[in-house]
């Protein structure tokens, strides 16, 4: 047993920290630091230049253009880019309908759409949720009706993450619906262009505009664009939903988050001292800090098994749990340390090209809205409620 | 001991809470923001609440701080964002006894009393005043002056002499909305209100209380006594909001409300409600009083609570609603953001309990 890097894993650091340096620009990093929102083209530049370096799919396997890492490369690479400030990755093409179509498409399907993810030149959303079903995925309604070699699609999705930028949606259907609900659900691509689908935006309260209403109104999809076989789409969104909930501890970005908090006590002030002297604030931060330093630990330990087998569905739903907790426990204490100065409600400040003068310090504007946003973190991805029915489900049923 | 609202009071609340229901539901606010006005301000006035707490002498009906509690729950419950809290609470606590023609009667205040830096200490006091023949001069900046754009007269805190954070040698000074050397950059709050950076070059300024920290402590207090009436208020609404949702939305073939997990989460909201609402009633009974340690005590426990309270409920407001929560079109986010910033406004959970130590 050993905490130290290898002789290699070091020699990967230094990689992927030239590479970064190289590539994320001091106004990006103090954008992805100060909780300013990044644009499409933030997110793309930073995608194409890892699929130049072939570091965008490097889970995938290596015929598909994997790199082969281990666990602990994965987890280097997250936290080097996260601490150079990288943009988030749009996860649903390279984490999530990608390594459905490597494991359960046909040949022609991974040849149209793989390589659209591997340059980042498609971007992809997911259209699962739906008004009448969240945490209960399966009570979906959206229907796809088989007439000769298409399928006609009607219903609507929502809480769809960035589709106003996307060129494709992978879609949750109902085939068949005299069965049990799971058995009756199928997986269609769909273009966004089609004629029929809309997207409505949804503003959160936060002022930002990430989710969406997607309505599907009599759309004629090709039955090649059926994931699989029909009836079966309920076995890959679960393999999918595996795949969302690994990355979900956001270790790296809670690093981040952890070290931009500090960096603000030491610089905002209670009673003539910094916030950092403060003994109350103090332990709220090694709190907060030792809670991620055990989820670290926690990722780690669960990564180490994934290199020997598959590891215990009940700890990827812990680590869901605690890592979103965290989250929002950094994001609400980032917001506390301004005191008064979270107040003011700048949305212009958080937009790239905004050069008026800003009521309080520059980072001030983004950390009441990075907290409300936050919470979404404990309902989307399965809540931590139903995280909570699968532990216990796990274990009571042992 | 009476716990019981007279008869008045009773009739404040029930006559509040009618106009708000006809004039103030969630859609009329949000047109209301929508178009940056409203005649909520003006009708709150014709009805005579920015004379509630005014001596008979002045005009008022001589109400104390659990007539303004009632007031403000009801506010918060309809989540009001005129600016009651920002001038006529502040105003009338600061100009205590001697209003003038100032507050009251459709004049509107504002109280510049934070500076950067200072946090939630008002007695940090960098803003300086001199002396400029018969009045004085202000120089200086505060920040997060509620209603500070549409005020008539601006209450402002200068230091007369002393130390930066030092209590003795601050004064209270009124400055007129034209004052020359004034200048404003107002801004919208995270929570809908209208607020401001206001600085102060040269502006000239009328003495009120000279040596002003007792008059400011005071005013403190009733003004954190008003905002934890107004969380309970908005902690209340939100409650219900959340219980009714839990009964309606189906997830798993029944009403969430049928899971007990979810059911003793809304069950601890409540208990934080109504703990609130206990500990707030002591608070508005003892904001007037001028045992400043009793005062001091009874208004930071209250608030304590409230924070704790309103963290607890707005979050899981939020959490149980699940993603319609999220929404700018549902009130829960709203009354969520309320509550968070009222735990931010007027010192937070530590600044209180750092007090109640001593």
């Amino acid at each position: 047993m050993d905490m130290n890097l290898s002789a290699e894993e070091l020699a990967f650091q230094q990689e992927v920290r030239s590479f970064c340096e190289a590539t994320i620009t001091p106004e990006l990093k103090s954008k992805s630091y100060n909780g300013k929102r990044h644009t499409k083209e933030d997110v793309l530049g930073w995608q194409r230049a890892l699929a130049s370096k072939g570091w965008l799919t490097p889970s995938w396997p290596v015929e598909h253009g994997g790199c082969d890492w281990t666990p602990f490369q994965h987890l280097i690479f997250e936290e080097e880019a996260y601490g150079a400030g990288a943009p988030r990755l749009v996860v649903f093409g390279i984490s999530m309908i990608g390594p459905v179509l490597i494991q359960f498409a046909s040949d022609e399907m991974k040849k149209e759409h793989l390589p659209g993810i591997q340059n980042s030149t498609v971007w992809w959303c997911q259209g699962f949720s739906e008004p009448g079903a969240g945490s209960d995925l399966a009570s979906l309604k959206t229907k796809a009706v088989r007439e000769g070699d298409h399928y006609i699609v009607n219903g609507q999705k929502t809480w769809t993450t960035m589709a106003q930028h996307a060129d494709w949606i992978f879609c949750l259907v109902k085939t068949d619906p005299d069965c049990k609900p799971q058995a009756g659900i199928t997986m269609l691509l769909i273009d966004m262009k089609s004629p029929g689908v809309e997207v409505r935006p949804i503003q959160t309260m936060d002022g930002g505009h990430e989710v969406n209403e997607v309505f599907l109104d009599n759309v004629k999809v090709p039955v090649e664009n059926l994931v699989g076989e029909e009836n079966k789409g309920w076995t890959y969104a679960k393999f999918l939903l595996g795949n969302e909930r690994k990355g979900i501890a956001e270790v790296g970005l809670s690093k981040r988050r952890l070290e931009h908090l500090k960096s603000l006590a030491k610089i905002e002030q209670a009673g003539g001292r910094p916030m950092t002297e403060d003994p109350d604030f103090a332990r709220r931060i090694a709190e907060v800090e030792i809670n991620l330093l055990t989820l670290e630990m926690m990722n780690l330990r669960l990564l180490n098994a994934m290199t020997s087998g598959s590891p215990p569905l009940e700890e990827a739903a812990m680590l869901k749990i605690k890592g979103t907790e965290i989250q929002q426990g950094l994001t609400e204490l980032t917001m506390a340390v301004l005191g008064p100065y979270s107040a003011p409600f700048q949305p212009a400040g958080l937009i790239e090209g905004w050069n008026e003068e800003l009521a309080g310090p520059e980072y001030a504007a983004g950390a009441a809205p990075a907290y409300f946003n936050m919470r979404k973190s404990s309902i989307y991805g399965g809540s931590n409620e139903v995280q909570r029915q699968i532990i216990a489900k796990t274990v009571l049923s042992a | 001991m009476d716990l019981n609202f007279t008869e008045e009071q009773n009739l404040l609340r029930e006559s509040l809470s009618r106009y708000l229901a006809d004039n103030y539901s969630f859609e009329h606010r949000k047109g209301y923001l929508e178009a940056g006005s409203s005649l909520v301000a003006q009708s709150l006035d014709e009805m005579g609440l920015n004379a509630l707490t005014l001596s008979e002498d002045d005009g008022g009906f001589g109400g104390n701080s659990v007539d303004t509690a009632i007031v403000m729950e009801e506010l918060g419950r309809a989540l009001v964002t005129e600016p009651y809290l920002g001038s006529t609470v502040i105003g009338t606590a600061l100009l205590a006894g001697k209003p003038g023609d100032v507050v009251g009667n459709g004049k509107s205040v504002a109280a510049a009393l934070t500076e950067m830096g200072g946090r939630y200490d008002l007695n940090h006091v960098a803003t300086k005043a001199s002396k400029n023949g018969d009045g004085y001069k202000i120089d200086g900046s505060k920040v997060m002056v509620l209603n500070a754009t549409d005020a008539d007269t601006v209450l402002v805190t200068a230091r007369l002499n002393g130390d930066l954070r030092d209590q003795a040698g601050i004064g209270l000074f009124a400055v007129t909305k034209d004052a020359e050397g004034m200048s404003t950059k107002g801004y919208v709050t995270q929570d809908g209100m209208q607020a401001g950076d206001v600085d102060f070059d040269g502006v000239e300024a009328a003495l009120l209380v000279e040596d002003a920290w007792p008059t400011i402590d005071k005013a403190f207090d009733q003004v954190n006594s008003a905002i934890c009436a107004e969380a309970v208020g908005a902690m209340e609404a939100v409650t219900k909001l959340t219980k009714e949702y839990l009964q309606t939305r189906q997830q798993f073939g029944r009403p969430l409300a049928t899971f007990q997990a979810l059911q003793f989460r809304l069950v601890d909201m409540m208990v934080a409600v109504t703990e609130a609402r206990a500990i707030s009633l002591k608070a508005s009974m003892l904001a007037d009083s001028n045992d400043v340690v009793e005062r001091n005590r009874t208004v930071s426990a209250a608030k304590v609570k409230v924070c704790e309270a309103a963290r607890l409920v707005g979050q899981d407001a939020i959490q149980l609603h699940g993603g319609i929560g999220m929404t700018n079109e549902y009130a829960a986010g709203h009354y969520f953001k309320r509550l968070t910033m009222i735990c931010q406004s007027f010192g937070d959970r530590d600044w209180h309990l750092k007090r109640f130590i001593g």
